[in-house]
């Protein structure tokens, strides 16, 4: 299950942030997502002109796999696994999934990442949101909404 | 079986086509009081908008791109096919950032007469379009100049110089 559901900017500074429950948890989820964008930097620079991967070993798959919007999982711990997405113009999605008894496909993820940008492309459409700042369209959040509801 | 009538095919395209004319037309043409320049960079700017926005659609469900070459190539052919319902003619690069991206028959100049009077005001026509170039280009991360020249209509071309930060 979805536990939050965070847009970051092309300056890494967030957008858009939504956790299930708000409080202190909240805070955890930003540290979360913080450490999760350095690896998604990471992911997207070695797909860069090779596909060598960090040990020197040649990965001749690599270039197909992060020329992909979709990133994959990003970290895992023992309570929460973290995904990742980012869009052509480097915006970046993350969702915090929390472990739990019912695993999620990995198929699920994908849907509720096309689903987010889908959100997020009609929400660039609309021309009283001006690109780059906080998103606080109520239909963004309802997306958001059923994401996190597991729809 | 009936055949599906199709009264107004061709025209799908017409309203932006109308649109845009008007736009130029009445904005800038027929404004003699202010600062054309002015004017023309206000209509840029609805383009950097419009191509900004628009790239982000557009994007959804392509893969990344490898480099600035293959940005400009879909600049070239989806972006353009999107718009105009065409693809560029030539594109020529001296690969150190400039690009230069030739339409034959550009559409927002195919309706206007080729003669000399008009091909001053060439130039006003293309405006938004530079705009939408520079937009799209500008949330992928490149930083351009796009500037546009009209030699004989409908033909045109936009000169893209990608300004490098130091």
């Amino acid at each position: 299950m979805a536990v939050c559901v965070a847009v970051i900017g092309k300056d890494n500074g967030p957008m858009y942030f939504r956790t299930r429950q708000s409080g202190v948890e909240e805070l955890q989820y930003h540290f979360i997502v913080s450490s999760a964008l350095d690896i998604i930097e990471e992911r997207v620079q070695s797909s860069g002109k090779s596909g060598i991967l960090p040990g020197g070993v040649s990965n001749p798959g690599a270039l197909e796999i992060t020329r992909e919007l979709y990133l994959g999982a990003l970290t895992a711990q023992e309570e929460y696994k973290v995904y990742g997405y980012m869009t052509n113009t480097k915006i970046k999605f993350v969702i915090v999934i929390e472990e739990s008894s019912t695993p999620l496909r990995e198929n699920d993820i994908r849907t509720m990442f096309r689903k987010l940008h889908g959100a997020f492309c009609d929400l660039m459409s609309n021309p009283f949101y001006s690109p780059g700042s906080e998103i606080r369209s109520k239909r963004f959040h309802d997306v958001v909404n059923s994401i996190v509801a597991g729809q | 079986m009936a055949v599906q009538p199709q009264p107004f095919s061709g025209a799908e395209e017409l309203p932006l086509e109308l649109l845009h004319g008007e736009l130029v037309c009445s904005e800038v043409l027929l404004s003699k009081d202010k600062d054309i320049n002015e004017l023309l960079s206000k209509l840029e700017f609805i383009g950097f908008s419009t191509g900004y926005r628009l790239i982000e659609r557009l994007l959804k469900e392509s893969p990344r791109f490898k480099d600035e070459l293959e940005t400009i190539k879909f600049i070239c052919k989806d972006f353009w096919t999107a718009i105009y319902k065409k693809q560029i003619d030539n594109l020529r690069t001296n690969h150190q950032g400039t690009y230069v991206l030739q339409d034959n028959s550009f559409k927002f100049l195919s309706r206007i007469s080729a003669t000399k009077q008009n091909l001053e005001h060439g130039p006003k026509f293309l405006a938004y379009t530079c705009g939408m170039v520079r937009g799209a280009l500008a949330n992928l991360g490149i930083a351009s100049v796009v500037i546009a020249e009209v030699t004989t209509m409908p033909t045109c071309r936009f000169h893209i110089t990608i300004t490098r930060s130091v």
